[in-house]
């Protein structure tokens, strides 16, 4: 399946066997303690099922200072 | 997807407690957590005036925020917004901007506390000069922190209230214990160590038993604070803590609170042993005369170590209109 995902360095698009949210975190290797994540612009929890075309955004919140 | 109990479509899960909350619920939820840190701790009494640091970050967004939301209405509080302007470009100078807009959109007085006009040197200054031994965060925190209870200080504060959350409290008892810190570690907990100075003011957290990443989430809900910039500068051992505990609690949920809490637990036995130790004394330091916990304070340390004879003896700080 095919999904837009936004993370630090802009929005690609990205083929992945993941069906959550937590799935990609998982395969992006991003620990979800340290994010919030919103698909096609709505904050979800992390259980959340992402469909194809689904737009991901995975904004950082811990803080750097 | 998990629904929140009221039926609506839940925007987060909190899996150290395994509840789903909407975002209205969530709201609600989080501002009662703080309004109980502040009442089980007592923070806030009678007849206070209660300086807010404000950076512009959603920590002290949101501590400023709920702070007035709180306390806004009580004709016996005053709150006041200081800013610290370390001289940072393209980072302060974008977030002093966020702190202008939220104390307009709240109605708080506000003022901008500059390291240049009062130390002599911005921390780019410091930076480009490359001063040995000396890491970036370690003057700008000691800086920072003398600035804010100084500007407190002149303008009749009886609180400092900090947005630091669980996550800033628990990577900073771990680091204490790291380092064998046992006069910070007793300095630390819900509320401020006995022994003080009448040159200090009561610093206060409400956002303590919160997670870092709920205050961004509620920060993100509220509109109450969106710069999400990154020191350029930021470096030490507190990233690799941060890390470690992250990396921890993703594992197995709720670390984090039950470190804190064992933490809190103890303090009395650590601030026991600290005082036994003869580390919790607060005097005055012999060059500035300002509160510290040995001859020379850490302030007049590092001047020495950047070349800067004096501090301005007036505070220099502008009032944001």
């Amino acid at each position: 399946m095919k999904v837009k995902v936004a993370w630090q360095e802009g929005a690609k698009e990205m083929e992945t066997s993941a069906s959550t949210v937590a799935e990609i975190l998982r395969e992006l290797k991003i620990n979800p303690e340290i994010v919030l994540v919103s698909v096609n612009n709505e904050i979800v929890p992390e259980n959340s099922e992402i469909k194809e075309d689904d737009y991901v955004e995975i904004l950082k919140v811990v803080s750097g200072g | 997807m998990d629904n929140c109990s009221c039926g609506k479509k839940a925007v987060y899960t909190r899996k150290y407690e395994g509840n789903s909350y909407c975002s209205t619920c969530f709201k609600d939820q989080f501002e009662k957590r703080v309004k109980r840190t502040i009442r089980e701790h007592e923070l806030v009494g009678k007849n206070e005036v209660i300086v807010v640091g404000l950076s512009g970050g959603k920590d002290s967004s949101v501590s400023l925020a709920l702070m007035k939301k709180i306390f806004g209405g009580r004709p016996d509080i005053r709150i006041i917004a200081v800013s610290i302007d370390e001289g940072i470009d393209n980072y302060r100078n974008k977030s002093l901007e966020v702190t202008k807009e939220l104390t307009k959109k709240l109605g708080v007085e506000h003022y901008v506390v500059r390291f240049k006009d009062n130390l002599g040197k911005s921390i780019d200054d410091v930076m480009a000069a490359k001063t040995k031994n000396l890491n970036s965060c370690t003057f700008c925190g000691v800086f920072r922190r003398y600035l804010l209870n100084r500007a407190a200080r002149e303008l009749g504060a009886t609180k400092v209230c900090t947005g630091h959350n669980m996550d800033d409290e628990a990577q900073a008892v771990l680091i204490n214990y790291l380092k064998g810190d046992l006069k910070r570690l007793a300095r630390m907990g819900p509320k401020p160590a006995l022994k003080s100075s009448d040159k200090f003011v009561p610093r206060i957290k409400p956002l303590r038993d919160t997670p870092e990443k709920e205050v961004a989430l509620y920060a993100m809900i509220t509109r109450a604070g969106n710069y999400w910039g990154e020191c350029p500068y930021v470096s030490g051992i507190r990233f690799e803590v941060r890390d470690f505990l992250n990396d921890v609690e993703s594992r197995h949920s709720g670390t984090k609170f039950s470190f804190l809490r064992t933490f809190d637990a103890m303090l009395p036995v650590i601030r026991e042993s600290a005082s036994r130790a003869g580390l919790v004394e607060i005097t005055e330091c012999e060059s500035c005369g300002e509160p510290c916990s040995g001859e020379i304070c850490k302030v007049c340390e590092l001047l020495d170590k950047l070349g800067v004879d004096v501090v301005s003896q007036k505070l220099v700080s502008e009032l944001v209109k």
